[in-house]
């Protein structure tokens, strides 16, 4: 068996297209995400938008997401902080989030928490000030991200998965432990906090093994960082009862994993057909 | 670390697990940066940002969580203890003064007078009457003093206090030049009397160079928290307090288990090391029995200082309560962690006792968890822990306010022990109550 080390270009190979509206102007827009790429379908011209917003006009709410979105496709406390599967969902209505361009709205009031500092001005109470601003503005960009829905969520992910997916760090091994966890609890009932899942640095899809019993009972996984954005991004992670440890043949509705069907087990080839869900997060099973 | 980030996120953000999680998150990683085990320090803060955002994110309904964790932690970071990398000034000169001037609805006793790297201060402990504070200037910033020099002072109270009580340095202002040989103090409607500035030999100083590892200490800061921060009641009592109350829950021990595996993982704490199992032993003989160390051997004994302590607590009957009275000390200890510690006297009021200090080559915004311990062992044997309050730090310098736990009684010497982590170091002073 052979398991392809897919390009992080072509991660979301696996994934549909989803859609989602968003406060834009008086109104509401459609922002969607297509094989990698977040498209304005309301504003055409982004570009030049964002000349007319650089010389004082409104910058529209859609092109600001674009923007917030690209400023995360690489932050890797995405994976630290957002859902790590559908059992960890994280909801954020559009009230809860701030308006940057409308400071003192009740969203703004309510994420900040962190008045102003008072008293004289000082290097030291500036650097605390830029400090508390910068937090504010890192949570209010995460609120808006989180907002899009689990559709984007879960895309977002992907792209920092597969951005770093070549680099053996902390915050992946942390990232894949959190997840895998989640998954082997669903495919054989096993407590999560007695999952440990290490990065794979080897070729091969990597290795999976139980040992001890009762409370010592350890599930030991060792699995490459491109698991992250090609398979559990993909919502690919668990098919059936089967978990998936890699992608032999990426696509959309259609694609071929390779399955594990018990610990311990060698992986096997796997067939599996996608549907949309309601979401815009694929359901996969096992093509008959 | 990150590993607890990921166990804490995936809680019910609003969960006792999730609180759990996280408090031992914030403990682990204050273990962390007191034992110097990140090249870092923003790491930390930013694991410890991830999770406050994780927890948020999870509440059903969404609300501010101040960032005080955060701000704690950012406090303590970027610190290294390394002695030699600040350079830590030494007082220049620090010198016991035995004066009591009467002063109109009053009295004002001078324990010490110090000249540091940012001026010339005398400690001092004032019982003032009531009536007289009621004027928009303090009675202790009237003040005045004059050197051999002719140079006049102006004297400026820094201290604490109230109503009737007050202690902690009067500030001379110019600050006074090396060299002085008496100072004379006046106020109004006071006489002025004269303070010999001449120095006196000092008493000997061991040094001591540190035994445990940086992980060890660290324990040994958390037991100290422990005997000077524990309710002084039985511990069958703090039980019960305990399990009904989350703030009796919280303490300097919480979540030690993971603060002991997070030590030994980061190589800071040998696998072989006495002090987790002593400090098991310590957390539950004052009735804390949710420390979390496990699979321990039981150590043979405790360190001295912690069992005279316990003895304390755990005695029924209470000592006698201390006389009131002050004592000038002149001690500077060598430099520890990068620190130098002086002496500059000590007090009984209200049945309790206070040490003043000085400290130079201090950290920013400087807070007792992450300094050397300073213990003290008084003629009787006894050994009493401290627990430090710092007035304004400012270039590195503070002056310090210890409480003396369990207080001092009838005491006519203490050996000043400060224990670090690149070193101990003590002296023994006699002292002349008055």
């Amino acid at each position: 068996l052979e398991v392809r080390n897919i390009q992080n270009s072509d991660w979301y190979t696996s994934l549909p297209a989803c859609e989602t509206t968003v406060p834009c102007a008086q109104g509401t827009h459609t922002l969607r995400w297509d094989a990698g790429t977040l498209q304005l379908p309301s504003h055409p011209d982004a570009e030049a938008e964002l000349v007319l917003a650089a010389l004082g006009g409104e910058k529209p709410g859609c092109v600001r997401l674009a923007e917030i979105w690209g400023r995360h496709t690489d932050d890797l406390s995405v994976l630290s902080i957002w859902p790590r599967g559908t059992d960890d969902p994280v909801k954020v209505d559009w009230d809860s989030v701030p308006d940057p361009q409308a400071p003192g709205q009740p969203g703004w009031t309510r994420l900040s928490g962190m008045p102003r500092l008072r008293g004289q001005p000082s290097p030291g109470r500036a650097a605390m000030q830029a400090e508390m601003d910068r937090a504010a503005q890192r949570a209010a960009d995460m609120l808006s991200l989180l907002a899009l829905g689990p559709g984007f969520q879960l895309r977002l992910s992907g792209h920092v998965a597969a951005a770093h997916a070549a680099e053996p760090l902390p915050a992946l091994e942390v990232a894949l432990n959190g997840r895998l966890a989640l998954v082997a609890e669903k495919w054989i009932g096993i407590d999560p906090d007695q999952v440990r899942a290490s990065l794979q640095t080897g070729e091969g899809w990597g290795s999976a093994g139980m040992s001890g019993r009762g409370e010592e009972r350890e599930l030991r996984f060792a699995l490459p960082a491109a698991w992250l954005a090609s398979v559990w991004a993909c919502g690919l992670a668990l098919v059936g009862r089967q978990l998936v440890v890699g992608v032999t043949r990426p696509g959309w509705p259609d694609a071929e994993v390779l399955a594990l069907r018990a610990p311990g087990a060698e992986p096997a080839p796997l067939d599996v057909h996608g549907t949309a869900g309601p979401d815009g997060n694929p359901v996969w099973e096992a093509a008959s | 670390l990150r590993h607890g980030l990921a166990r804490a996120a995936h809680a019910e953000a609003v969960s006792p697990s999730a609180i759990s999680e996280s408090i031992a998150v914030s403990r682990v990683a204050h273990a962390f940066t007191a034992v110097g085990a990140f090249d870092d320090a923003a790491t930390v803060d930013a694991i410890q940002e991830n999770l406050s955002l994780a927890l948020r994110f999870r509440l059903h309904q969404f609300r501010p969580v101040p960032y005080t964790g955060f701000w704690a932690t950012k406090r303590e970071s970027g610190w290294k203890y390394p002695a030699g990398e600040r350079p830590a000034p030494v007082p220049q000169l620090v010198i016991a003064a035995r004066l009591r001037l009467p002063i109109p609805h009053g009295s004002l006793r001078v324990l010490s007078y110090a000249r540091t790297g940012s001026g010339g201060q005398l400690t001092v402990v004032a019982r003032l009457h009531r009536r007289i504070l009621s004027g928009r200037t303090h009675p202790l910033d009237q003040f005045t003093a004059i050197g051999d020099n002719g140079i006049r002072y102006s004297l400026r109270f820094d201290g604490s206090g109230g109503p009737d009580e007050w202690d902690g340095p009067l500030v001379l202002v110019p600050s006074p030049p090396a060299g002085l040989r008496w100072l004379e103090i006046a106020g109004p409607g006071t006489q002025a009397c004269r303070i010999d500035l001449t120095a006196a030999r000092g008493p000997d100083r061991v040094v001591t160079p540190a035994s445990l590892s940086a992980g060890e200490q660290f324990l040994n800061t958390i037991a100290a928290r422990l005997l000077a921060d524990i309710p002084d009641f039985p511990p069958e009592v703090r039980r019960k307090m305990a399990a009904s109350s989350l703030a009796f829950s919280v303490h300097a021990a919480t979540c030690l288990g993971d603060v002991v595996a997070g030590l030994e993982l980061a190589g800071a704490l040998p696998p072989d090391s006495a002090l987790p199992g002593q400090l098991s032993v310590l957390c539950e003989s004052l009735g804390i029995d949710d420390h979390g160390v496990r699979h321990r051997r039981l150590p043979a004994e405790l360190p001295g200082s912690w069992e005279s302590l316990l003895v304390h607590y755990l005695r029924r009957t209470h000592d006698a309560r201390p006389l009131d009275g002050c004592a000038g000390i002149a001690l500077t200890l060598p430099e520890v962690d990068g620190i130098v510690f002086a002496v500059l006297g000590l007090q009984n009021t209200n049945g309790t006792s206070v040490l003043h200090m000085h400290a130079s080559g201090l950290p920013p915004r400087p807070s007792d968890e992450l300094l050397p311990v300073i213990w003290l062992r008084d003629s009787a044997g006894r050994w009493h822990v401290t627990k430090a309050r710092f007035g304004s730090e400012i270039s590195g310098e503070a002056t310090m306010r210890l409480a003396v736990v369990p207080p001092l009684t009838s005491a006519s010497w203490i050996e000043v022990v400060a224990s670090g982590r690149t070193a101990e170091v003590k002296a023994t002073v006699p002292l002349h109550w008055e």
